[in-house]
């Protein structure tokens, strides 16, 4: 069980901007969501917070109904959050000193430490890249890396933002992979995208925000219609079905009706 | 993004040497050692020693010396300046061949010492870097100030090594801001000052902007002080090491 959730989330900058206005929203065990949104409209804001890196002005992150602030080290071993800019994200050398970062802060055995490197490793592929530098690897493979990082702390939820920003066409496949490939073994996914294209046809629910408000929320058939009036391209206006979306060549396997 | 191909001064070459291997808390006793030894030698023979213990430390860990030599070109011109003013300013005996131009032999012999004593501790430098991951520096570096009262050793450490990380970074974000700013035709400017005053300003909060970033992944992935204690390994030949460079300082005591 790890049922996430926000009640009445609010956050107001220093300078005034109101990036949340009352967001309410709860993700269940074992889901695929999709976050959307026009520029600014608060979702990497409210990724913050679902990690508690952020404190809300008003209302409340809970975790299987307990409030995140209450065991902050527990919530964010269980709710790993995948940055934006996965550059920013690397504070190892190596791709498994950083990989090893988190277990590490777990103080983990160093035994355990290093399974969990070679496991969540393997999983995104990398374990033959682990003594690169970060920054040598490719977009792709960056991104790979960060997600690994964020594997290694077992996590039960994982929030992606923009996981698809400035990748090609095999860049987009091996992180879609992973994504299905996650949510198979029961992690609840959360992706903030704007690339829905990409994404629909494995998600069951869309959220969509505006301007730090949730202004439609189903599943993607019944929220796509809703999109265009919020600035977001709906990837179904030409006529396609859903299924006809995935970039993944098996999406037939992959996918979960 | 072109990163350098060429091994730079202060970067990791990984390799299997014993010098590569070895604990990191006696590589940095050695340092240390041979550091102090460098500033305290002043006869000829001590520095002989210190240089042939040096070169053979370089031989042990073989890693391209040559290309390391050439990257440090700008540190020579340095240590000749150096030279060159001890051996003009000091007073002293006339020097037989360049006299007339105030070179003395006491000045030739003072910045010759110093010139060396430089040239060992950059040496010494570099092959510390070249040869050590920031993870194990990082380690060394927090178990050594473990016995250091009232300093939490763990955030020096975690500090020093985010520091490493982050220079290459900073190098890389200056080019880039500096070649937008080209492309935006800012060196039309007659006056170069707002330009340069801009690129500061701009560099100036992307690394903010990135410090920031770093601690908010950190904190995501729970950084705690109290981490896995690192394992180190004990052979042979860093005791050997180790003793060495004790030796050496003890020679250098001398005088
Ligand atoms: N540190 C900050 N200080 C002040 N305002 C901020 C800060 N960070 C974000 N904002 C503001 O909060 C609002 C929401 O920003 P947020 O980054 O969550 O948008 P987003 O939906 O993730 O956009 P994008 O799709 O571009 O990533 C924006 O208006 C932004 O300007
Ligand atoms: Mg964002």
């Amino acid at each position: 069980m790890c049922r996430l959730e926000t009640r009445n989330l609010h956050h107001r900058f220093p300078d005034g901007t109101e990036a949340l206005r009352g967001v309410t929203i709860a993700f269940e065990p074992g889901s695929f969501t999709v976050l959307a949104g026009a520029n600014g409209s608060g979702k990497t804001v409210f990724a913050r917070h679902l990690n508690g890196l952020y404190r809300p002005t008003e209302g409340e992150v809970l975790l299987d109904g307990r409030s995140i602030f209450d065991d902050l080290s527990a919530a964010r071993q269980a709710v790993g959050l995948v940055f934006q800019n996965a550059e920013s994200q690397f504070v190892g050398q190596t791709v498994a000193q950083d990989t090893a970062f988190g277990p590490e802060n777990l103080n983990l055995p160093a035994a355990e430490v290093a399974r969990r490197v070679e496991e969540s490793l393997r999983t995104v592929g990398l374990w033959e890249r682990r003594d690169t530098p970060p920054h040598s690897l490719s977009g792709g493979q960056r991104r790979r890396a960060a997600i690994a990082g964020v594997l290694a702390m077992n996590p039960r939820v994982v929030l992606f933002d923009e996981p698809f920003s400035g990748l090609d066409y095999s860049g987009v496949r091996q992180v879609l992979e992973q994504l299905v490939r996650m949510r198979e073994r029961g992690t609840t996914i959360i992706v903030i995208s704007h690339q829905l294209d990409k994404l629909l046809a494995h998600a069951d629910r869309l959220v969509l925000f505006h301007q730090g408000a949730v202004v439609a929320d189903g599943s993607p058939q019944d929220v796509a219609p809703c999109l265009e009036r919020h600035d977001v391209r709906n990837p179904l206006s030409g006529g396609l079905r859903l299924e006809q979306l995935s970039w993944l060549c098996c999406g037939e396997d992959s996918r979960h009706g | 993004m072109a990163r350098t191909a060429a091994p730079a001064l202060f970067h990791y070459l990984p390799n299997d040497s014993p010098v590569h291997a070895m604990d990191p808390r006696l590589k940095v006793g050695c340092l240390a050692c041979l550091g102090v030894a460098a500033a305290l030698a002043s006869t000829w023979w001590q520095f002989a020693l210190l240089l042939a213990a040096t070169a053979g430390a370089f031989a042990l860990a073989s890693i391209p010396s040559g290309a390391l030599l050439a990257r440090s070109a700008p540190f020579a011109v340095l240590v000749a300046v150096v030279f060159a003013t001890k051996l003009f300013v000091t007073p002293g005996t006339p020097l037989p061949v360049a006299g007339a131009l105030g070179a003395t032999v006491e000045g030739a012999l003072d910045g010759g010492a110093f010139a060396l004593r430089m040239l060992l501790v950059l040496a010494l430098c570099t092959l510390m870097m070249a040869t050590t991951t920031l993870l194990s520096l990082k380690q060394a570096i927090e178990w050594l100030l473990r016995s250091v009262p009232f300093v939490a050793e763990a955030r020096v450490a975690t500090a020093v090594e985010l520091t490493f990380t982050m220079l290459p970074l900073l190098f890389d974000s200056y080019r880039e801001i500096a070649d937008a700013q080209a492309a935006r035709c800012a060196q039309v400017r007659r006056n170069p000052l707002p330009r340069m005053l801009g690129l500061l300003r701009t560099l100036l909060e992307t690394t903010l902007r990135r410090a920031d970033d770093i601690v908010y992944a950190m904190e995501s992935r729970c950084y705690s002080d109290v981490r896995t204690a690192p394992a180190f390994a004990t052979a042979a030949f860093d005791k050997i090491a180790f003793l060495t460079a004790a030796t050496l300082l003890a020679a250098c005591c001398l005088s």
